[in-house]
């Protein structure tokens, strides 16, 4: 099983080319890369968003105590001013108390519904704003009156109730939070207590709580230090008993966070204490509030996922293709020249290695092509040569004069030198066919220059001498045929003309360490060093000659052997030449294999 | 050819994405639904339903009410209401309160709703499916209280007098029956006065002053109120329900005690639960009764009365 | 291929003018339900009441006679500015069709104006009149009550007349008239203005005056009698009592009562008990405000305005903002 996916994955693999590699590692380290970001960066993000979340609330929380709190001196400072500043003065009479607690009424209109002091009778002394007592009220009765009196150093702040010292003005009700106090008066009778009452109006306790934002579904309430509610955005609700609220309990809590199960909801919940007057503030966060999960979020972050992807994507096969264009380019015209379209310029272009590869490819494309052509060359060289060769082997100049010689000879009765040059001239061509072979032995190369000798001695009666010296070893040697015969050649027309009689030819051979030496040596009259040149260069035409020529043989020899092979003369004038034919001393067999040959 | 599709495909699914999160087209935000309601009183003002507004103001704040009071031109056309509430209907209202005392009207009224408003009453009820839920007192109870603070407070030798303008009112029918039943065990003599209009009740309360001996007991608002401008120390005066004249004829002395009903609760309540009729909720409790206080000018401010007679908002 | 782009181009001419007719015949719809939103400083003011009680009176009239169905909701804003201003956010957000308010502070009238301006809904302030600032900082806002001035005027001129003609004692017979002021609200321009002008009133007629005290009753009743009752322990020779509202003039009626002590009081505003107790003889006299005809000024304004049609052309609005109300005086002759 293993097995198969492996050999599915690497055919896979295999057939993957370079563009889609690019693209595929590229967008799956980028979608990696992204996606590794967003995951901590979220999960950071949301944790630090709870805790943001958390602060804020805190600092909401303390915003708002602040301002209650303040809310509460400023109150306090109103009946700490009054008792002070009025009612302690000595010579206080009920005009100068009704118009300073006018002043402070009026300036705090908004959050106190009235200021009255009272006797320890209970006895209306004086009020703002102007007001009878209610018929049948009894201030003495009241929660307030007893509770001032029960802690006479203290400034008390008694539970809501509503309004209700004053005569009605007949339809409206304000609830109020009584703040009351014990202060001492001076009267005709001496100092005497009175209670000093200032109703400090529940709306502005709305005011401060009831716009808190502390997000969706949240609130806040008030409660005394008993746990009785002072504010709550259900107030009156909680009164009829539709909702209840957990303020009881919250009561206990201290300052600070708490978390609390209320009516099968699990809740955040912030308390802050406001000073002195043993007051608590709770903040209510419901726990399903603080989640970022919306369907629209989610699918929103998904499109955002899709859309980035998709963008990287078409992004990063803009670039593979950049990329991997220029080897593909390459790549194509690889493809060519493997069709052998050896024409195919490669365009250099794309990045580095790409141009050093293109150009590198030219090049080596031109060098294949030099050596084509070279090979073309030699192989055209090699034909032609070989053509000559072929012509050489049979020249129907040397047979005609052969045979007018055997003739004359037949007819001048010299028999026996008629079967001389017959045989010799027989041997001359089956060596010069050599059945069809280019290489032989040089022990055959010799008897065709042996027989050629014979037949040309004839020609040119005594005309010069002729003798071999060639040593046993080089004998079996492999020499290319019809190689010493045109030096010969050469040494008879050239050198011999103007001997008369004193010519000598010398073929010797012998080895040289590895090389093969042959050479043919006349003492004629020399040649220059031009003459030379232009021998080996094959521009002197011997009409007369077989027409092999020592430049056929020069490059027969290098062709075969390479250049430092070949035909090397020295020449003196009027004293002779030398014609040295240096070859790798290669033994027959394995020249002539080496040639095809066998 | 396949790629093409795909390509389409894909940069479609991409628009399509897009459309769904970033935009408003195809899911809309949730817009919180405001809801039309409307309240049918069956008087001439909306004097001694302050209370019952305060509530369902605070449930149409909570829940996105429309509210309209409708009240009615003349008193003496009850079934006025029922154009009333076809009028209303017309004009988009999703849901009903209904208040009327009267039963047989209250019956008209939950049939002439159509089918796909939702109807609940106040004080009253009928059995009817279409009538969803009914929040109203305990009427006997209310007769109980009523009767045992005349008892209380007067003693046992007086002549006890109910008056009334309108009949088949259930709260007057349920209330007499019960006060006429406890009067009568207590060997008190009770009898039922109908009057035709309001203003003869000054008449009728300077003529018991006269006499003596008689309290007087209505279930009215409007009599309560003009009776209680000639009450006093004479004839006490005793009744149901609630008003700024009636506070402040109760501080004045004129009005001895008077029950009142829980006016925000009933308010808050039917509020409420139009809201989850409308939404497609289900109502817990259908049948629900309205707490009720025994009010006389020394209760006046105690914390149990001030919460129910001055509702905080 | 022309054709086809005039086909296309037909059809959406088509569909434009069916959606066009649509969503105006909706606009129709609404003419047959007025919503009008009321918002009163405070619930016991007996001659916003009146006005108040008159403008209900109205909306009953003009429902029966037009069949137009008219939602007239009221509610207090319990001397809180801003339980005002969230009061009109609400009947804006539910679409009322034009508002009225009784401003709790008349120099905090922005809020109020901010949000109806933006969300083109009228506004019409009476009673308690905003500085002219504000209302003249958009078109359809409006204000109807009486002049401060007149009715300021008026009370002097009552108060001239009577004792010139002795029905006020000059009790000491110094020939000079000492009274006692019952002032509205600190800092209220009609206040002020009622305050002042009596007394100016009262100067140009050649009558010397001197205020014996002078307080702020806040418009009620129950702190006129307060402080009235305080004035009479006192023991101030009062000869005249000016209060700049019948409510407070009632107040210290009820002290004056109580104490057994009878004074010639004049109230402004001719509430239905002022006017009463002009009738029985208690006040001596008062300017009657009209609440009445106020009421339905306001009423007939905000349906002129909610329906866009003109404004009736017995109310005439001067400055583009302002629908002043005529008063009229009141005495038991």
């Amino acid at each position: 099983m293993k097995q198969q996916w492996l050999t599915w994955w690497r055919g896979l693999y295999a057939r993957i080319t370079l563009r889609q590699l690019i693209w595929i590692s590229f967008t799956l380290t980028s979608l990696l890369g992204v996606g590794l970001f967003g995951l901590t960066f979220y999960g950071r993000y949301s944790s630090q968003l709870q805790e943001t979340i958390i602060e804020e609330n805190k600092n909401l929380m303390e915003q708002v105590a602040n301002t209650c709190s303040s809310y509460v001196h400023r109150m306090i400072k109103v009946s700490d001013s009054l008792y002070y500043t009025s009612i302690r003065r000595s010579d206080v009479d009920q005009a100068m108390l009704n118009a300073s607690f006018q002043l402070l009424y009026d300036t705090n209109k908004d959050e106190i519904e009235s200021i009255a002091l009272f006797s320890i009778q209970g006895d209306l002394l004086a009020s703002a704003p102007a007001a009878t007592l209610r018929d049948g009220f009894e201030a003495r009765q009241e929660l307030w009156f007893r509770a001032a009196l029960a802690q006479r150093e203290n400034l008390l702040f008694s539970p809501l109730q509503v309004s209700n010292a004053f005569a009605s003005q007949g339809g409206s009700y304000t609830w109020v939070v009584p703040m009351s106090r014990v202060v001492q008066l001076q009267t005709e009778n001496g100092q005497q207590a009175g209670i000093l009452l200032i109703q400090l109006r529940h709306s502005a306790l709305q005011d401060i709580f009831s716009n808190v934002l502390l997000g969706e579904d949240a609130y806040v309430y008030l409660i005394d230090r008993n746990g009785t509610i002072l504010y709550h955005p259900l107030q009156q609700l909680l009164a009829s008993g539709k909702v209840q609220e957990n303020n009881q309990e919250a009561a206990s809590y201290g300052d600070g966070n708490w978390e609390e199960v209320f009516q099968g909801q699990k809740r955040d919940v912030l308390v802050k204490s406001i000073g002195y007057t043993g007051w608590k503030i709770v903040g209510v966060i419901p726990q399903n509030d603080i989640s970022l999960t919306a369907i629209k979020s989610v699918l929103f972050a998904v499109f955002l996922g899709l859309f980035f992807l998709t963008a990287l994507a078409l992004f990063y096969s803009l670039i593979s293709r950049r990329v991997t264009e220029p080897l593909l380019h390459l790549e194509a015209e690889v493809k060519e020249l493997e069709e052998g379209k050896w024409d195919t310029q490669v365009a250099v272009e794309g990045f580095a290695e790409v141009r050093h590869l293109g150009s590198a490819l030219n090049q080596l494309v031109q060098y294949i092509r030099r050596l084509l052509a070279d090979i073309v060359q030699e192989h055209e060289a090699k034909r032609r040569s070989e053509i000559l060769v072929l012509q050489n082997q049979i020249n129907p100049h040397f047979l005609y004069n052969t045979l007018d010689i055997i003739v004359w000879m037949i007819e001048n009765e010299k028999k026996t030198e008629a079967v001389r040059v017959v045989t010799a001239l027989a041997r001359f061509f089956r060596i010069s066919l050599s059945k069809g072979k280019n290489i032989i032995r040089v022990r055959e190369e010799v008897e065709h220059v042996r027989s050629y000798l014979t037949i040309q001695e004839m020609r040119y009666k005594n005309k010069f001498q002729y003798r071999f010296e060639v040593a046993e070893e080089a004998l079996d040697l492999g020499v290319p045929k019809l190689v010493l015969q045109p030096l010969v050649e050469n040494a008879i027309y050239h050198a011999m003309e103007f001997m008369d009689g004193d010519g000598e030819i010398l073929v010797r051979g012998h080895v040289e360490g590895q090389t093969l030496v042959l050479a043919v040596e006349d003492n004629g009259c020399g040649m220059t060093p031009e003459v030379t040149q232009a021998l080996l260069a094959g521009s002197i035409q011997s009409k007369k000659g077989s027409g092999v020529g020592v430049k056929n043989v020069q490059e027969r020899l290098q062709m075969l052997f390479g250049k430092e092979y070949g035909l090397f003369i020295q020449s003196e004038l009027d004293e002779g030449t030398v014609v040295e034919m240096r070859l790798p001393a290669l033994s027959y067999e394995v020249l002539a294999k080496r040639e095809g040959e066998r | 050819m396949r790629k093409r599709l795909f390509q389409i495909a894909w940069g479609l699914c991409l628009v399509l994405l897009f459309l769904l999160a970033g935009t408003d087209w195809i899911i809309k935000e949730e817009k919180k639904p405001v809801y039309q309601v409307s309240v049918l009183l069956e008087s001439t003002t909306t004097n001694g339903w302050t209370q019952f507004q305060q509530g369902m103001d605070l449930a149409a704040r909570q829940y996105n009410l429309d509210v309209s009071y409708v009240t009615i031109f003349d008193a003496q056309e009850a079934e006025e209401q029922m154009t009333l509430l076809r009028r209303e209907m017309d004009n988009g209202a999703e849901g009903i309160v209904l208040t009327t005392q009267n039963e047989w009207l209250l019956t008209h009224l939950v049939g002439e709703a159509d089918s796909d408003v939702q109807v609940v009453s106040f004080g009253n009820q009928v059995d009817s499916p279409r009538l969803k839920a009914t929040i109203q007192p305990n009427w006997s109870t209310v007769g109980r209280s009523l009767s045992a603070s005349v008892i209380s407070q007067q003693g046992t030798q007086k002549q006890i007098d109910f008056i009334y303008t309108k009949a088949h009112q259930v709260s007057t029918e349920l209330v007499a029956n019960r006060l006429e039943e406890i009067f009568t065990g207590a060997g008190m003599s009770f009898q039922r006065i109908r009057l035709n209009q309001t203003n003869e009740a000054q008449a009728l309360m300077q003529g018991l002053a006269q006499e003596g001996g008689h309290v007087v007991i209505t279930t009215e608002l409007e009599l309560l109120e003009s009776c209680g401008q000639y009450g006093s120390a004479d004839v006490p005066l005793y009744g149901l329900g609630w008003s700024d004249r009636v506070w402040q004829l109760l501080e004045q002395g004129n009005i001895t005690g008077v029950v009142v009903t829980d006016g925000f609760t009933g308010g808050f309540q039917t509020g409420e639960w139009l809201y989850q009729l409308l939404s497609g909720q289900t109502i817990q409790e259908a049948r629900k009764a309205l707490p009720f206080v025994m009010v006389t000018k020394e209760t006046l401010y105690q914390d149990q009365v001030a919460q129910l007679l001055f509702p905080i908002t | 291929m022309k054709k086809k782009w005039g086909i296309l181009f037909v059809l959406f001419l088509g569909l434009a003018a069916l959606w066009g007719a649509v969503s105006k015949s909706q606009g129709q719809v609404e003419q047959t339900n007025l919503k009008i939103g009321v918002i009163t400083y405070k619930s016991n003011d007996t001659f916003v009441e009146s006005i108040v009680t008159a403008m209900e009176q109205k909306a009953r009239q003009m429902e029966q006679e037009t069949g137009i169905r008219i939602t007239l909701d009221l509610s207090s804003a319990q001397e809180s500015q801003r339980t005002q201003n969230s009061q009109v956010e609400r009947y804006l957000s539910l679409g009322y069709d034009v508002i009225c308010v009784n401003l709790v502070d008349r120099t905090d009238a922005n809020t109020v104006v901010d949000l109806a301006t933006s969300a083109q809904v009228p506004v019409i302030f009476f009673n308690r009149e905003p500085v002219k600032e504000d209302l003249t900082r958009s078109d359809a806002i409006y204000y109807v009550g009486t002049r401060a001035e007149e009715t300021g005027r008026a009370q002097g001129e009552l108060a001239a007349e009577a004792f010139l003609d002795g029905r006020i004692e000059d009790k000491n017979q110094d020939g000079i008239l000492q009274y006692v002021m019952l002032e509205g609200e600190m800092g209220h321009q009609d206040a002020i203005i009622r305050t002042e002008e009596s007394v100016q009133v009262l100067k140009e007629s050649g009558i010397a005056t001197q205020l014996l005290a002078s307080a702020v009753g806040n418009w009620e009743r129950s702190q006129g009698a307060a402080l009235m009752e305080q004035w009479l322990n006192q023991q101030l020779p009062i000869e005249l009592v000016l209060s700049n509202n019948d409510d407070m003039a009632l107040g210290a009626l009820d002290a004056l009562q109580k104490a057994d002590v009878t004074a010639p009081v004049i109230g402004i505003d001719g509430t239905e008990e002022g006017k009463e107790a002009v009738e029985d003889g208690g006040l001596l006299a008062t300017v009657d405000c009209n609440g009445q005809a106020q009421g339905e000024a306001i009423f007939s304004l905000a349906a002129a305005l909610a329906q866009g049609e003109a404004i009736p052309s017995q109310w005439e609005v001067e400055e583009d903002h302002y629908l002043w109300v005529s008063i009229d005086k009141m005495t038991d002759e």
